[in-house]
């Protein structure tokens, strides 16, 4: 029954796809609406862009100024943790369309509050750290190497015993003290403390953002399965929240690549 | 038609206020259109009052008419109203107005969308322009270089570039969500028949100028989100003194910046490739030639930003590469330029009020050119770099180039939007007087600029050359203003006495003359079928004997007699959604603004209200 119905999803209803239902078909047979989401897409493609630059450009000059090493305080565990979930939750989000297409309402249902908890996950796991990298306090050090080259670094104060001894493993024979000038001792990495926090917090503050509308459309949706308002007919409800899912999580793939690993 | 006149729900007579209700609510492209139109024109008016201001300081050596400040914020608010609120709305209203009716559609693909674009666009333009009267308007100039734009701790803090920062983000949202706009109604809605390469050449140009806008302005929104942030919150992205960096400004808004000459002219493009085979009688030279131009262009003007920076240091090699690209650009424009000639090229010219603003078009377009390649070449524009030469280049192509195109457009299609012709004898007055007027007032600047009068200053000296042409300069501001008059007066006149059009008065072969004039909501009756590349002509003097198909489609939930009546057209019904929509982002705009004196509470509130219009825009859609 639901492939007689006008289907709004091109690849049961060939090329006389439908702009909306009881709408004249359109000219790429491609709906409107997803067209129009495609397009946005490519508009906050170079949005991201244009802020992952920004940070790019900005981190040699960060560390010219003696700003704080990303390396030294983003640590990889709870991010590699972050990317999981968020993937994950691509992951049900395609099993949730699966399921509406095949007017499987428990599994819409199922699968949308799926993406939606992965989604709140993956805020609350930012959160975290947003909250422990701004109140981390800092113990600065300087480590002369054996060939008399010196090199400024920190660890975290609570941390202390432990940093200073992963860092004699990493530098064998080198000597580790107190940075000798405290004027230049590593400040707490909060929005407006250095450039590295600055390009940070605000890139991964919008890409948290977009996570969180992300969040509240699809609880929309969810809403709405639950009074009945998504079937198969109107797939494309699950469809459309589920591109902006997934190029959500696309843009973490980057954050995560060019700024965590690299 | 006549038995569907538009039902006043539960009034049997119509009041003033139900007019401005029909206008308020509208979602046809049509009036939204001629709503964009009227308002940029209105913001067109305004920021000629900036410029006549500047040119009567300027008209004396060492006059104190106006103070440095006010002059400061008067060439800011000369450009920026130009660009955002003059030339790129005028732009979008006629391609409001034009697209559907061209591709044989019955609206955009979005109405609801297009009307929170217009709102958003007039609320912009408001709150951009309130700051004139809320502690001085922004006075950084429109390219906002940082560290001015971001006080750097130095000046005195007003809120004035912040006005900037954020209208030009209310606007950036206007601009994005139209082109989205664009873009799906120009790949989507077009008649059977109506293939890529049959489209009309206006239609090419608003789509690669969708594709612009959608591309570049992110780069504009993150600039300007970091400045906000510079201003108001600590960071200091483009703050030197605290490790920013000033050029990191110039490349993200030049990256968009420049883009943005090509949004601005594109369309001025393809008003005039549909001039000129009208009033030649004859078909376009090179149809795919001015087509695919455009794209090239498209593309090249993503690689060329860096031509505004060229003394900024970036070091001979970032130069030349740049200098390469702009000098390339020239190339697809070139190819235009030299297809028009040959459309008018023993063509049966027929002289009329359209034309003379598209042949003036060519003339003063290649003028700018040529000074843009001259300023493309990194010695030179060392020289030339902020002086007056740079003021007449880009007049001479955004004035000279796009004005004069968008003029043209007018008075070829204002029969179509209100089924009466423009007084033609006013036509001509208001074309020779707009462009004498125009090169007195731009042509010696480039001469002041090679002696080196600097642009952007108050004042000059007396008695070291600059006096007389300053002076023959303001004559001529005048004379454009006279003009904008004349044709402001002609559009008002002309409603009442004009000659009735009649459905095709230029004998047009595009689609949008084989409907009434002005076109039923609907558009089109029938759907029409297209077979060339000008189907009206094919219907006049070809071979096709019918124009239209029969609607297969009928709308869902609708009656047989409700289908009759409407041609089984489904058009969605007016809505006031996304006036609330753009409100609440511009009461949320005003809460940003003032964020540290309580404007928490105006973003919570704006947003509320943006959200009840997102809300009942969404539940219209559903609905459809």
């Amino acid at each position: 029954m639901a492939q007689a119905v006008a289907n709004d999803h091109g690849e049961h209803s060939g090329p006389k796809t439908h702009g909306a239902p009881g709408h004249p078909p359109t000219s790429l047979g491609l709906n409107n609406r997803k067209l129009g989401l495609w397009t946005f897409i490519g508009n906050e493609t170079l949005f991201f862009t244009a802020l992952i630059t920004t940070y790019l450009v900005m981190k040699p000059r960060n560390i010219a100024l003696g700003g704080p090493h990303p390396q030294e305080f983003l640590g990889i565990t709870l991010t590699a943790i972050l990317a999981f979930i968020l993937l994950m939750s691509s992951l049900t989000m395609v099993l949730a369309l699966a399921a509406v297409e095949r007017d499987d309402q428990r599994g819409t249902r199922l699968w949308l509050g799926a993406t939606i908890l992965l989604g709140l996950m993956f805020l609350g796991g930012q959160a975290y750290e947003f909250n422990k990298l701004w109140h981390e306090e800092f113990t600065t050090l300087q480590i002369t190497n054996a060939d008399g080259t010196t090199e400024r670094t920190s660890v975290p104060t609570h941390d202390e015993a432990e940093g200073i001894a992963a860092l004699q493993r990493e530098h064998p024979g080198a000597q580790i003290a107190p940075y000798p000038n405290p004027q230049e001792a590593v400040k707490p990495v909060t929005w407006t403390t250095s450039l590295f926090g600055t390009t940070f917090f605000t890139m991964t503050g919008f890409h948290g953002t977009h996570v969180a509308i992300g969040v509240v459309w699809l609880t929309i949706v969810l809403i709405m399965s639950f009074r009945g308002a998504i079937s198969s007919r109107n797939s494309l409800t699950v469809e459309l929240v589920g591109l902006y899912w997934h190029f959500v999580d696309l843009v973490w793939v980057a954050i995560f690549t060019l700024i965590y690993l690299i | 038609m006549a038995t569907t006149a538009v039902p006043v729900p539960g009034v049997g007579e119509r009041r003033w206020w139900h007019t401005v209700w029909d206008w308020v609510t509208t979602v046809d492209h049509k009036r939204i259109g001629i709503l964009y139109i009227w308002t940029a024109i209105f913001f067109f008016c305004w920021g000629g009052v900036d410029a006549l201001l500047m040119r009567i300081q300027l008209a004396r050596p060492e006059s104190a008419f106006l103070s440095p400040q006010l002059y400061n914020e008067l060439f800011t608010m000369h450009g920026t109203t130009m660009v955002f609120l003059a030339v790129m709305p005028l732009n979008v209203g006629l391609g409001n107005y034009l697209v559907p009716l061209m591709l044989g559609a019955n609206d955009m693909a979005y109405p609801r969308l297009n009307a929170l674009s217009y709102w958003l666009f007039l609320f912009g333009g408001l709150f951009l322009s309130s700051s004139y009267i809320l502690g001085g308007a922004p006075d950084a100039g429109w390219f906002a270089y940082a560290p001015l734009s971001a006080n750097g701790g130095v000046l005195p803090k007003t809120n004035a570039m912040d006005f900037w920062a954020i209208g030009l983000n209310l606007l950036g949202i206007a601009s994005i969500l139209g082109s989205i706009n664009f873009i799906v109604t120009v790949l989507n809605m077009r008649a059977p028949g109506m293939k890529f390469n049959r489209m009309p050449l206006f239609v090419w140009t608003q789509l690669v100028t969708s594709f612009l806008v959608v591309f570049a302005f992110p780069s504009v929104t993150v600039a300007t989100i970091m400045l906000f942030f510079d201003r108001n919150f600590g960071t200091a992205f483009f703050l030197p003194e605290k490790g920013g960096d000033p050029m990191l400004w110039q490349h993200l808004f030049w990256f968009f910046g420049h883009p943005e000459v090509y949004i601005m002219i594109l369309p001025p493009f393809g008003i005039v490739s549909e001039i000129y085979p009208v009033f030649s009688r004859k078909p376009i030279f090179g149809y795919a030639f001015i087509a695919y131009s455009s794209i090239a262009i498209g593309f090249v003007g993503f690689t060329v930003w860096s031509h505004h920076m060229f003394a900024v240091g970036m070091g001979p090699w970032a130069n030349a590469a740049f200098s390469a690209t702009s000098l390339i650009i020239a190339v697809p424009t070139g190819v235009k330029i030299f297809n028009w000639i040959a459309t008018l090229w023993s063509g049966s010219l027929n002289f009329k009020t359209p034309l003379y603003f598209a042949v003036g078009f060519l003339f003063l377009f290649v003028i700018g050119g040529i000074s843009g390649v001259m300023l493309a070449l990194p010695p030179l524009d060392y020289q030339m770099t902020d002086s007056y030469f740079v003021v007449a280049h880009f007049h001479y192509v955004l004035f000279g180039g796009a004005i004069f195109a968008l003029f043209g457009g007018f008075y070829y299609w204002w029969p179509k939007m209100f089924g009466r012709m423009l007084n033609e004898r006013l036509g001509l007055w208001h074309f020779w007087l707009m462009f004498i007027g125009m090169n007195l007032t731009f042509m010696p600047m480039h001469y002041l600029g090679l002696i080196g009068m600097p642009r952007r200053v108050y004042t000059y000296e007396a008695g070291i050359g600059f006096d007389f042409w300053n002076m023959i300069e303001t004559i001529g501001a005048f004379m454009i203003a006279v003009s904008v008059g004349i044709f402001i007066w002609n559009a008002i006149v002309s409603q009442r006495h004009g000659e009735v059009a009649g459905d095709d008065p230029w004998d047009g072969h595009t689609l949008e003359w084989g409907t009434t004039s002005p076109p039923p909501a609907h558009n089109f009756d029938r759907i029409p079928v297209v077979r060339s590349r000008r189907p009206v002509w094919d219907l006049k003097y070809g071979e096709a004997q019918e124009f239209t198909a029969p609607r297969d489609t009928k709308a869902a939930g609708t009656t047989d007699e409700e289908t009759d009546a409407h041609h089984g057209i489904h058009l969605p019904p007016p809505s006031y959604y996304p006036l609330v929509l753009a409100f609440g982002l511009f009461v949320a705009a005003y809460g940003l603004l003032y964020i540290y004196q309580g404007g928490v509470w105006g973003i919570v509130i704006g947003l509320s209200i943006a959200s009840t219009g997102i809300a009942g825009i969404a539940s219209e859609a559903a609905r459809d």
